[in-house]
């Protein structure tokens, strides 16, 4: 019997799921906009608490690197990282554009998964089905939406928008032509987690611990900032 | 008891593990079984200052070795950790939330408290670790990059403030000038260094708000600059000697106010900025002038650390008990009465 636990902070709403042999057994989804430091860890306990699973039993712990929030990105792989080492078992790193993708490719189906950046911009990849989840056509990128959805119209109507970025800019997606995926598919699922994570650990020996940093794919802002400011005026 | 404490309010990733009597209500008798810190000054150092995204992006990276080196210097494994504790504020969010999730992480797997620690109170206890034995009531100067408090301690463990400053914090003005002067980041060092070649009353700067607890730095900085351009000839030396001159002017003769509003037995200085040799002769000469003791702890005490937090921790859970689980982080926390 494998237990996984696996959760993703990159978006406004923390998942968590505790897997058993690659199914869900329980899942905690809270709303939490700036707030995933506070909800993270007793939705962990919440969770762990109902799969009746003890966390010393646990064989693993997935999380999503992104990309997406920065803050919530730091809280997520932080706590996944830490209970990992501290546990002594594997943690494994999944996409987040991966995780969103994974309910929906399918063998005439390609997916394009975008969650929204701010700043008039939007993270995005394009996936096709594979033997185990979706598999990357296009390389995780930060571009303007209106990029993400000229790509799109390319792919014709057999393609699928998912996520939150697709949300927010809905208008520029409906006028590619693509099946524009609702709410629930908005977010990062549990049974996606739960599956990417399994079939990753199965399959590919699990990263170290201390290796295992967010996927910003953005350079820091504030450095950015900072040098822009560092070359006017200095008074 | 042993407490796991976990500091990552600016740009130090530091944990340390702390022995503290049990049932210990004070921030005395505790025995600081190690304490690790991963300094950041060299990722920030391009900037001219501390940047808060790389800040935060690098405490990712940091926090699991450091907290490993921390458990292993002290010679014991998380499962002999009785709580654990966290700088909570004041600080950077995104660097605070890294060390706060990592200290709940490391209290739900454990099985034991989480505590979240006033990081401005931490710094007022600092000086008990390394020597118990301070004579009350203490008035504590606690200058940094990010902060300037007067601070009164009546007893081990309480605080109020008596002043601060309504700008800058002193260490950011040495930040600012040395990067006006080219001198490169951090600037407390390599001015304290630049400063003994130079006359510290080469040029008569200003000593902002005479004859109050409070301080200010930015007009300081602003005569330093303006002065400067006016003096393109001027000695670099007696620049950094003269404006450091008017920096510890204003704390001391602040710390002489304070000390008289508290009726302190004891000074004792806490902060990065408790390093600058200057500061620490002429806070050493006012205890001697005035009847008092002096104590000026190692910059390891000074600077931020894991000790200290984890110290505080250990107090904080037997007065207050746990933080839950749910709470957050707070980045303008002040220090309140305590």
């Amino acid at each position: 019997m494998t237990w996984l636990l696996a959760f993703d902070t990159a978006t406004d709403v923390v998942t968590v799921a505790v897997g058993r042999d690659g199914v869900p057994v329980a899942t905690v989804a809270v709303d939490s906009a700036r707030t995933h430091a506070e909800q993270l860890v007793p939705a962990v306990h919440r969770c762990t608490t109902e799969a009746g699973v003890a966390l010393d039993r646990l064989d693993a712990i997935a999380v999503g690197v992104g990309p997406g929030r920065f803050t919530g990105l730091r809280v997520g792989v932080t706590t996944a990282k830490v209970m990992a080492d501290a546990l002594g078992i594997p943690v494994i790193g999944l996409s987040t554009l991966a995780v969103l993708a994974a309910p929906w490719v399918a063998p005439d189906r390609e997916v394009v998964s975008v969650i929204d950046a701010r700043r008039r911009e939007v993270y995005w990849a394009r996936y096709r089905a594979g033997p185990a989840g979706p598999v990357p056509a296009a390389p995780e990128a930060v571009a303007p939406p209106a990029e993400v959805a000229a790509a799109v119209a390319e792919r014709g109507p057999s393609a699928w928008v998912v996520g939150d970025g697709a949300l927010r800019h809905r208008d520029l997606f409906a006028a590619t032509g693509a099946h524009l995926a609702d709410a629930a598919a908005a977010v990062p699922g549990a049974g996606a987690l739960v599956a990417l994570g399994t079939a990753r650990l199965a399959v590919a020996p699990a990263g170290s611990a201390r290796a295992l940093v967010p996927v910003y794919l953005r350079e820091s802002d504030a450095a950015i900032n900072w040098e822009q400011a560092a070359r006017g005026p200095s008074t | 008891m042993l407490v796991l404490g976990i500091e990552t309010s600016c740009d130090e990733t530091a944990a340390a593990v702390v022995e503290v009597p049990p049932g210990a209500s004070a921030p005395i008798g505790l025995r600081i079984r190690s304490s690790v810190v991963s300094s950041q000054v060299d990722l920030h150092a391009r900037y001219g200052g501390v940047v808060p995204e790389v800040a935060s992006r690098a405490h990712v990276e940091w926090i699991v070795p450091v907290v490993a080196d921390a458990l292993a210097e002290a010679g014991v494994g998380l499962d002999r950790i009785d709580a654990v504790a966290a700088t909570s504020g004041p600080g950077l969010a995104g660097a605070l939330l890294v060390g706060v999730s990592a200290a709940k992480a490391l209290a739900l797997v454990a099985g034991v408290p989480y505590v979240g620690v006033n990081h401005l109170e931490a710094h007022c206890n600092a000086g008990w670790l390394e020597q118990p034995e301070l004579g009350t009531p203490l008035a504590v100067l606690l200058v940094s990059g990010g902060h300037t408090l007067l601070v009164g301690v009546d007893a081990p463990g309480t605080h109020r403030v008596l002043g601060g400053t309504v700008d800058d914090a002193a260490g950011e003005a040495f930040d600012k000038v040395a990067r006006f002067l080219g001198l490169g980041y951090p600037g407390g060092p390599v001015i304290d260094r630049l400063a003994r070649t130079g006359d510290p009353g080469a040029v008569a700067y200003p000593r902002a708000m005479p004859g109050t607890l409070d301080c200010s730095f930015s007009g300081l900085k602003t005569a330093v600059v303006q002065h400067v351009r006016a003096h393109p000839d001027v000695a670099v030396a007696d620049v950094a000697a003269s404006f450091q001159e008017a920096v510890v002017d204003q704390l001391v003769s602040k710390l002489a106010l304070a000390a008289d509003a508290a009726g302190a037995a004891t000074l004792v200085l806490g902060g990065g900025v408790a390093a600058n040799s200057r500061l620490r002769e002429r806070t050493a000469a006012l205890a001697a002038e005035t009847g008092r003791a002096v104590f000026l702890p190692p910059p390891a005490l000074c600077t931020d650390n894991a000790a200290m937090i984890a110290a505080t921790g250990a107090v904080r859970l037997v007065a207050d008990g746990p933080t839950p689980l749910d709470a957050g982080v707070d980045p303008g926390l002040g220090l309140g009465p305590g």
